[in-house]
């Protein structure tokens, strides 16, 4: 069981909304019907965050840079957030977690989706990408910048609104409004 | 229509996550929860607790067996409780500055693309900074430039080391007085042009406000001594043309990008006198391009101003700014800057 511990609002300020935790602390969420906002903070250690939130980060960073690279984006990310200065006054280490995958992201699809498909179109028949490889789809998402494509795995893939969407990408919500519709553009010839 | 496109984006993606990887192990360089540069410094007193436990814990044995005689020091292994380094100091008789946010421009660096001096490139962005009460804006922008956790956008870089750090600004007329911490003096750790960049990244985020001014540097308040991998003498008040002729590129562009923008400036020194400037989108779609002359013709630096239609710049997008080769009319030098996602052109420069 992971070593979770809760301090209520009043004994510790600056907490995140029980809504933002992952399910590990909300299955103790009826403990905590006295309080709408608890901490984690300085409780769970980097190992155990990293192992709670490892996956979905990689799904997340597969649908922004491709599977190819989603683990390397995925390191790097929680390597420069564990460093980072603020890390111990972060509140919701969750998000704070996606917004950096998205920034590693940023930097660096520029150089890696593009590639990774020309590797892929002049490929030899020996190395020819995994059967598991949908290269239509990664083509398709190519045509979105990182950002759209985050919008959209958010919007699409998540369900979040577009309120929690600006939230995770830490943009306002009229910007999440313009990615979608400029990737809904981009991928409208394609997709009807 | 709509549905069916909502239907169709999510099987997209449902389809893109079916190809997700297994997630990376744990890497050995995160087990630490602390990084060590950003490690509180531990409390005196517990320090010295520590101490004198280790003193005591080590000396009793060797007392009771009479001077240490037939024990090795160097092998004895005692259970000392060290005191951890993660304890924070609350401080509590501090009575906190009050703080000021505002605005800020800090210049970062680029490789410019198609650079014919190789030359890196200074690009600046706005973010907000904060200062005590009553300080320049100067510190703020410092501040902001040197905070250790700072995330350039895309395409940006940075070559000042994390451990470097400023610990006032006082402004007299023509000099701005900067004091840096000693970690400033090793410069940036990567030769003579690194150490130079790293001096203009300074020099021209202190004098956002007044770009006349010189920047004198003092560490700890004291005179610096040799500065960086070849002992720079920092004894002279560094203007934003000091270093400007041989160690940069040859465009500077001194104003950021948001997407409310409506103008763009900088200085050049081009052939011709003439600069470019392109409007790229957030897919990388040229979607605007203008030129306009340098005040100054070639051999000299020149001041430039483009006016932007804001409905071009999208977040995301690119503004770049180059002049055209004489030979085959190639973009050169082409400084690329970024427009941020936000509506008030600020960065999160947060990771």
């Amino acid at each position: 069981m992971l070593r979770l511990h809760w301090v209520a609002l009043s004994a510790t300020p600056c907490t995140c909304d029980v809504a933002e935790l992952p399910e590990p602390v909300t299955q103790y969420r009826s403990r905590l019907r006295h309080t709408t906002m608890i901490t984690v903070m300085g409780v769970m250690n980097n190992e155990e965050l990293y192992r709670l939130h490892a996956i979905e980060l990689t799904r997340y960073a597969t649908g922004l840079v491709g599977p190819f690279d989603a683990a390397d984006v995925v390191t790097d990310a929680c390597i420069k957030a564990f460093e980072s200065r603020n890390w111990h006054e972060v509140s919701n280490r969750r998000a704070y977690l996606y917004k950096t995958v998205l920034s590693v992201a940023n930097d660096h699809h520029r150089r890696s989706m593009a590639r990774r498909l020309r590797e892929m179109k002049t490929a030899t028949p020996e190395s020819m990408p995994a059967p598991d490889i949908d290269v239509d789809v990664l083509e398709a998402v190519n045509r979105l910048s990182v950002q759209q494509r985050a919008a959209v795995y958010l919007t699409y893939w998540e369900d979040l609104t577009p309120q929690h969407v600006a939230e995770r990408m830490g943009v306002s919500v009229g910007s999440v409004k313009r990615h979608l519709a400029r990737a809904r553009k981009r991928l409208g010839e394609l997709l009807t | 229509m709509s549905e069916e496109m909502d239907r169709k984006m999510r099987e997209l993606m449902g389809r893109m996550v079916d190809m997700t990887p297994e997630a990376p192990p744990f890497p050995e360089e995160m087990v630490t929860l602390v990084p060590a540069r950003h490690r509180p410094a531990p409390r005196p007193a517990l320090v010295f607790a520590g101490a004198a436990l280790l003193v005591l814990a080590i000396a009793l044995p060797l007392f009771l067996l009479g001077g240490g005689t037939g024990v090795d020091p160097a092998v004895t292994t005692v259970p000392v409780p060290v005191p951890t380094t993660t304890v924070p100091d609350t401080g509590t008789t501090a009575v906190p500055e009050l703080q000021v946010t505002m605005p800020v421009v800090v210049y970062l660096t680029q490789d410019p693309e198609n650079s014919l001096r190789g030359n890196p490139a200074l690009v600046p962005v706005a973010t907000l900074g904060s200062a005590p009460e009553g300080q320049p804006a100067s510190l703020a922008a410092l501040r902001a430039l040197l905070d250790p956790a700072l995330t350039p956008p895309p395409g940006l870089d940075d070559t000042i080391p994390d451990e470097v750090a400023v610990l006032g600004v006082t402004e007299d007329g023509d000099t701005i007085t900067v004091d840096m911490n000693q970690a400033f003096l090793a410069g940036a750790g990567s030769g003579f042009l690194g150490d130079v960049t790293m001096l203009n990244q300074l020099i021209y985020t202190a004098t956002q406000g007044n770009p006349e001014v010189g920047v004198v540097f003092t560490v700890e308040g004291q005179a610096p001594g040799p500065y960086g991998s070849e002992g720079i003498l920092l004894d002279t008040a560094f203007t934003r043309d000091y270093y400007r002729d041989e160690e940069i590129n040859s465009v500077i562009v001194t104003t950021p990008v948001g997407p409310e923008s409506t103008e763009i400036s900088g200085v050049a020194r081009v052939f011709e006198a003439t600069v470019s400037l392109e409007i790229r989108d957030a897919a990388g779609e040229v979607v605007g391009s203008q030129f306009t002359m340098v005040t100054c013709g070639s051999g000299c630096w020149g001041e430039f101003t483009f006016q932007l239609d804001p409905a071009l710049l999208e977040p995301g997008g690119q503004v770049r700014v180059f002049w055209n080769s004489p030979e085959d009319g190639d973009p050169s030098d082409v400084v690329t800057v970024p427009i941020p996602e936000s509506e008030d052109g600020l960065w999160d420069l947060s990771p």
